[in-house]
């Protein structure tokens, strides 16, 4: 998604119009950001508020109004968290290329790449367990776990798993490498075309 | 040479429109504009040069999308880059094909006027769209339009938010003559409002059109600006090629050579001689009296490289400009 809306703007020239009014780089981008992570929590954040309300009119939900809202508060924060982890990333790349087919294709490799690549790494070269770390495929279900405070059904390397600060600390790492990463492309960002 | 007239460095100011001084900017080690000066007030400018000759860059700096490394750029004393908010009194027309192919017209200029915070955009939207003749109902995208559509479209949305500054790049390419002459009218009653409208084209009976004030710009670099008619009479150090018609062109051609006025006399038909002056008031002078003197009748004293391609030619050292029709 944010690909398809950064990188079209400036592959066609769109960008120049947009920036040639008004709106500050920052206003586009973060409109831009806005509607892709929208369309995100439809899959991150929509079917689990499903779950949980669906639940709660049979019976199965959280007990009590305060139970209740507290699990709320979680699925709002995984949901959002991840649809936001994986916007920012995507954006990121978006911002490095206007390609658009190049930006998708090197996000999908950097999240699968990753989930295969540590796995390897921990379970068969016996590296240490914290390279989960960069693991964009798993570590934001890592968060989700870790926000509900339920153990992970994430091992690697057997049993080991990472600590919570340090799935905590990793998740907002990623966070604010892409937005440093769209934030210096964007404070540069010249229209040439 | 005297033509390149030498820049007023003075403070830009609320009251100007555009203010460009000392700008320069390069790409990857490529110069693509270079220590430019320049202001711009009400009225047509037409902004001439070549293509690569760093037009579109010096448009997109005053329009805030690029930002100089060198200089300022200021829209009515204010920077683009870091008050986006002057941007409101600008319409810009990109030479690329910007528009959203899938989107309709009317929905596209909408979109301009929505981002430039118009009141009614539906209102201002029909307005730009008729201003050039372009139908609000049609249910056509953008994409099947021809050339030409496209860019009275792109017009439409720099002219929705009714802009005190109109920069157009290339308006004119794609459009047919009929469509060109309209353009030029509207441009120019644009700039009988009192708006400012920049437009640059390379192609040189196109900027005649567009009026007598001109930028020409070269290699990155201001060559000349202001009317190219008084370009033509700042460049005292080349010589004036003038025509002469008379009915003794042997005679008045020997009076010229032994007036020592004429740098080159040329006989170049029964009734005609050519000559290069560098002091055209002395020449006049000279010649009629010449003229008296030899009893000879004078048809015609006109200027032979006063046009603006003559003075295009001069400016860029060109023999046939490069790039330029």
């Amino acid at each position: 998604m944010a690909p398809e809306v950064l990188c079209t703007d400036r592959r066609t020239g769109m960008l120049g119009l947009y920036l040639a009014s008004p709106l500050s780089r920052w206003s586009y981008l973060g409109a831009k950001l806005a509607a892709v992570s929208m369309i995100l929590l439809t899959v991150t954040l929509g079917p689990s508020l499903l779950l949980l309300i669906g639940y709660s009119t049979q019976g199965y939900g959280p007990v009590g109004f305060t139970d209740w809202m507290l699990t709320l508060g979680r699925v709002i924060l995984a949901g959002v968290g991840i649809g936001l982890f994986y916007t920012l990333i995507s954006a990121a790349l978006a911002s490095i290329t206007s390609r658009r087919a190049a930006a998708s294709a090197t996000f999908v490799i950097l999240v699968m790449g990753t989930g295969a690549l540590v796995q390897y790494l921990v379970d068969e070269a016996r590296a240490p367990v914290e390279w989960g770390m960069v693991n964009l495929l798993l570590l934001p279900i890592e968060f989700a776990y870790r926000v509900f405070g339920q153990p992970t059904q994430i091992y690697y390397g057997g049993f080991t798993t990472m600590s919570t600060p340090t799935v905590y600390a990793a998740f907002a790492g990623w966070i604010l490498v892409a937005l440093a990463v769209i934030g210096n492309r964007y404070s540069r960002v010249e229209v040439t075309k | 040479m005297s033509a390149a007239a030498e820049p007023i460095m003075t403070e830009p100011t609320e009251s100007m429109p555009v203010s460009v001084r000392g700008v320069s900017k390069w790409f990857k080690g490529v110069v693509a504009v270079s220590d430019v000066t320049f202001d711009i007030g009400p009225g047509v400018t037409a902004m001439l040069g070549p293509n690569g000759a760093g037009k579109s860059t010096l448009l997109r700096t005053i329009c805030g999308l690029t930002g100089p490394d060198l200089g300022t750029v200021r829209l009515f004393g204010r920077d683009p880059r870091k008050d986006p908010s002057v941007l409101r009194h600008v319409g810009l027309v990109p030479q690329q094909e910007g528009t959203f192919p899938h989107m309709r017209a009317f929905d596209f200029v909408r979109l301009a006027a929505v981002l430039h915070g118009v009141h009614d955009p539906d209102a201002a939207t029909r307005a730009a769209l008729a201003s050039v003749e372009m139908d609000p109902d049609d249910r056509r995208s953008v994409e099947r339009y021809s050339k030409g559509m496209r860019q009275r479209v792109k017009l439409a949305q720099a002219l929705v938010n009714g802009p005190s500054i109109i920069i157009a790049d290339e308006p004119l390419n794609g459009l047919d003559p009929r469509q060109r002459v309209r353009l030029i009218d509207l441009f120019h009653s644009l700039g009988d409002e009192g708006r400012t409208v920049i437009v640059s084209s390379h192609v040189l009976d196109e900027v005649e059109r567009f009026g007598s004030r001109v930028l020409v710009v070269a290699q990155g670099r201001l060559a000349a600006e202001g009317d190219f008619r008084a370009i033509r009479d700042l460049m005292d150090d080349r010589p004036h090629q003038i025509r002469v018609r008379t009915d003794r062109p042997a005679a008045l051609a020997a009076a010229l050579i032994g007036s020592e006025i004429a740098e080159g006399v040329r006989v170049t038909g029964p009734d005609s001689i050519e000559t290069e002056v560098i002091d055209v008031g002395r020449f006049r002078t000279t010649i009629a009296r010449a003229a008296a003197d030899l009893d000879a009748t004078l048809v015609e004293v006109a200027p032979l490289d006063d046009d603006l391609e003559s003075v295009f030619r001069y400016l860029v050292g060109a023999p046939g400009p490069g790039g330029v029709r």
